[in-house]
């Protein structure tokens, strides 16, 4: 047993963690933040995605006692006193959720990158959005969105 | 009885046909939806199935003591608790909540309930079983044989031996006689393959039990009743005493989530701990577990005349239902398709639904539909380039058209956007500059342009095939709305597309209609959310008791206002005076009413049963745009097309995004999906994310969407049932693309490059 303090959704934590669990097991069973959810457990379909320091990370393949010190950020820590942001609302608006399981890593993986990078064209968020799997929307509508987001068409 | 909806002439709706925002899609965004997995109930444990690693085998004992001595591990169960039959069991097969024989790799063998999910899959290391290993077949053609290991062998008890669940042989005209008039034959076999479903959500169920003998299950289901009715009949209690919810929050379903036989086991588990107990499938365990799409042998000939008629269409199919009957309509279904889209008098059709020891497959998008269009839409365009015709100008000469007679069901057609989507699609992708001459262009890189169309199923299919949706409607005393519906969301939208139909038949608001689904104590009776019924037939049903709501609110606002009924209307949430309209009530005024609610006349409930009353032929037509690489026989698609005759577009937003949906899903059928079972063990040999491989956003080509709308007089508001659309034609397309590109005709899907190099070694040998 560790005990690890971290940052998440801009509030300080410590919390005792067991040797073999994940950051996703920390954020759903430790915080009952439900946003992120286990779709495949190997990091290849990216519904568990969070924003690790910044970087978008499958947080079903991190080890939780790596994550003290760290800045954690959850679907459930971008909206600012009750306001969406910018790709919460482009997603609402473009139709851009359909049963909605991969939505929550799909708009953290798109927040970690346009922070970073605000101007990417459509095919550089295409390749980004790689570690996304969507099997409702054919991707369409979530890269319409994001896109909207980047022109500056959506608040 | 049949009726006939007439359309107002120039309708003026202003909910119907727009693209409001989703309910609930802000939960969605911000991680507040709860799906099933998300939940806790007090005192919950966590449960995982021991599955069989035999592909056949017989259950002679199980020991679960060192398992129960576990610390945390509250209850096992077995066979010996819970081989109760799982109705609906198709045919003369039987499926239990566990039972003492495994038919495959990964068949359920006991259930354990413990304090954490660690420890649960601890104690299913200390199950001892004592199997009695038997011979397997996963080969659909060497279970046919007479010598081939039995699958069921219990079905043995009612006199049926082998393998064949069913056989179905349909014919209309005379086929032999036909094919005698063809100045042309092809005969082709084709292979479609076992492919799953993928719903980013894996299963996940949840079981409560009270001490009075009241179970309460939630689960990721794409029906609730069908489900709870299965199981009282299982566990042999009142229908009453089973609370089945389908949260509102389904990660997808795809027709993979609305049969199990795990459901019993479970509850049989839940009451033996005496706690409630969640239950879920890992990736792995929704790859090698769950139903999957059924593998298909299609042998087709058809024959046509110089001129591009057809005289004669003949199918021997073969359909691989795996281990559980599942599938067992499929081999049936299938004969349909061929009698929907082109007119020919003659058509033979002879299908088997086999059972083979690889997991259960059966529906999934399109179900039939989907296998059998790849083999009947390639055969289009290599019979048209045979002699020498324009492959879309043979599906224009060929097609049913409105009032042509369907063969299957005796029914005309009542109304059709076929041409419409064939040529406007073709003007969309560019069908002029395709080359008439297959693989006629130089060079390493060869591009072509392919189509496909289809007609899928909908309800009514045959007369014999009636099915119901309900509606029960509810006011406030404010004037808003309470709808309630036994159908579930499974992300396509139903909620707000219901409360759409809802609000335009009322003349109410659409944020003033509350949408409660899937509640077996709360909703009347619903259908599967499968078939593409539920917005033809639930929306049926939601018209109809807005309709009397409305007509209901007039009447109370006749009474209130001391005006004749026939002077007044409702709309946006007031029944106001046709020749005076700033002179009326709003709903709320009217159900305030002291005469009225005094009376208890503000609490209206209105209830309908609805049945289409005539199938309505849902049409599209897909073209692709391809560039194969002829030295390694890579495919890329560059553009797809999709044209749909969706009858009228009730969210035009939602239904394109069931049409691109459709297409993701089509495209890997077509290019990349297989789950590959090996022969040697049984074992699914690629069960995840890396090695099944699914279309990434960057793989995805240029998509169009082309809406195309006939408005049908038969179904509320002209609608057609749209989910399953483009999944069917997308395969088909792109075979024809390739086959246009570079003559190479590929007969087993998926077109990977290897099997796409395989075809134009052989077409140039």
């Amino acid at each position: 047993m560790v005990e690890v303090t971290f940052r998440v959704n801009g509030r300080a934590r410590t919390i005792p963690v067991e040797p073999g669990s994940t950051l996703l097991d920390v954020i759903r069973e430790d915080l009952r933040l439900t946003g992120a959810k286990e779709g495949c457990g190997k990091g290849e379909c990216g519904a568990c995605t969070v924003i690790l320091d910044r970087d978008a990370v499958p947080s079903c393949l991190v080890p939780a006692a790596s994550i003290d010190g760290k800045e954690i950020i959850t679907i459930e820590g971008i909206e600012e006193n009750g306001k969406l942001h910018p790709l919460q609302t482009a997603f609402v608006k473009y139709h851009a959720s359909q049963c909605g399981f991969c939505t929550p890593g799909m708009v953290l993986t798109a927040k970690a990158y346009l922070d970073k990078n605000p101007t990417p064209s459509e095919e550089e968020i295409r390749d980004i959005m790689m570690s996304n799997l969507c099997r409702c929307t054919g991707y369409e509508k979530i890269i319409e969105a994001i896109m909207a987001v980047v022109k500056g068409d959506v608040a | 009885m049949a009726k006939t909806i007439v359309l107002p002439k120039q309708p003026e709706y202003t909910i119907i046909g727009t693209s409001p925002e989703m309910k609930l899609s802000k939960n969605k965004v911000t991680g507040r939806a709860e799906y099933t997995v998300d939940m806790k109930r007090p005192g919950m444990l966590y449960a995982r199935t021991l599955r069989s690693p035999y592909a056949s085998a017989n259950i002679r004992g199980i020991d679960y003591s060192k398992a129960m001595e576990l610390s945390g591990v509250w209850a096992v169960v077995t066979y010996e608790d819970a081989k109760l039959l799982y109705k609906p069991s198709h045919g003369n097969a039987r499926e239990y909540g566990l039972d003492d024989m495994v038919r495959y790799v990964g068949d359920k063998v006991a259930m354990v309930a413990a304090e954490t999910e660690e420890i649960a899959n601890q104690a299913l290391e200390l199950i001892e079983v004592d199997y009695e290993v038997l011979p397997f077949v996963v080969d659909m053609e060497e279970a046919m044989k007479p010598d081939a290991p039995v699958v069921h062998p219990e079905r043995q008890e009612l006199g049926v031996d082998g393998n064949i669940l069913e056989v179905s042989e349909q014919e209309w005209g005379d086929a032999e006689e036909g094919f005698k008039e063809a100045d042309f034959i092809i005969e082709n076999r084709f292979y479609t393959p076992r492919v799953c479903h993928c719903a980013i959500e894996p299963h996940a169920m949840l079981a409560e039990w009270d001490l009075d003998g009241n179970l309460t299950m939630w689960s990721s289901e794409q029906t609730a009743f069908m489900i709870r009715d299965s199981l009282a009949e299982a566990l042999q209690i009142p229908r009453s005493k089973i609370r089945f919810i389908v949260p509102e929050f389904v990660g997808g379903g795809f027709g993979g989530k609305y049969e199990s036989a795990e459901k019993i086991a479970l509850a049989i588990l839940a009451k033996k701990a005496g706690r409630p107990v969640m239950w879920r499938l890992t990736r792995e365990e929704e790859f090698y577990t769950t139903r999957t799409r059924s593998p298909c042998i299609f042998e087709t000939k058809t024959g046509v005349k110089k001129d591009g008629t057809f005289v004669a269409r003949q199918i021997r199919a073969i359909v691989d239902v795996g281990s559980y009957a599942w599938g067992a309509i499929m081999a049936s279904r299938a004969a349909s398709y061929m009698t929907m889209l082109y007119k020919c008098a003659n058509i033979k059709y002879t299908g088997y639904g086999v059972f083979t020891n690889t997991p259960p497959s059966g529906a999934m998008r399109g179900f039939t539909s989907t296998p059998v269009h790849y083999a009947m839409e390639a055969e289009i365009d290599e019979i048209a380039t045979a002699i020498g015709m324009d492959p879309l100008e043979f599906r224009l000469k060929n097609k049913l058209n409105v009032g042509d007679t369907i063969p299957l069901n005796g029914v005309p057609v009542s109304s059709s956007g076929l041409e419409e989507t064939m040529l406007k699609g073709a003007e969309a992708i560019g069908w002029h500059r395709r080359n008439s001459q297959p693989g006629s262009t130089d060079g390493r890189f060869k591009r072509g342009i392919g189509m496909a169309s289809y007609c899928h199923y909908s309800p009514m299919l045959k007369h014999t095939e009636r099915s119901i949706g309900n509606a029960l409607l509810k006011s406030n005393i404010d004037g808003s709305f309470h709808l309630l519906l036994g159908i579930a969301d499974i992300g396509q939208g139903l909620r707000t597309i219901m409360a759409q139909i809802c609000a335009e038949a009322l003349g109410g608001k659409l944020d003033e209609i509350d949408v409660t689904l899937a509640d077996t104590s709360v909703t009347p009776w619903g259908a599967t959310t499968a078939a593409s019924r539920s917005t033809i037939e639930t929306g049926g049903a939601v018209k109809e008791a807005a309709d009397e709501m409305r007509m209901r609110l007039i009447a109370l606002a006749s009474e209130a206002m001391g005006l004749l009924e026939a002077g007044l209307e409702a709309k946006d949430g007031r029944v106001y005076e046709i020749d005076n309209p700033s002179n009326g009530l709003k709903f709320g005024e009217i159900l305030h009413h002291p005469d009225i609610y005094l009376r208890g006349d503000n609490v209206i409930i209105t209830k309908a049963t609805y049945s289409v009353p005539q199938f309505v032929p849902p049409y599209g037509s897909q073209f692709a745009e391809v560039e194969v690489d002829t030295e390694t026989g890579e495919v890329r698609v560059i553009k797809m097309v999709a044209s749909s005759d969706v009858g009228r577009a009730i969210h035009p937003k939602s239904v394109e995004g069931q049409l691109e949906g459709g297409i993701h899903m089509g495209i890997g059928f077509a290019l990349a999906e297989e789950l590959k079972i090996d022969p040697e063990t049984g074992r699914t040999l690629n069960p995840n994310f890396l090695d099944y491989k699914m279309y990434r956003s960057g793989d995805m080509p240029e998509l169009e969407i082309i809406i195309v709308e006939p408005i049908d007089p038969y179904s509320v508001y002209g609608v057609k049932g749209v989910g399953e659309m483009t999944v069917i034609a997308t395969a088909p397309a792109v075979r024809n693309a390739i086959f246009n590109a570079t003559g190479a005709k590929v007969f087993r899907l998926p077109l990977t490059s290897e099997n796409v190099y395989a075809a134009l070694k052989e077409k140039n040998a």
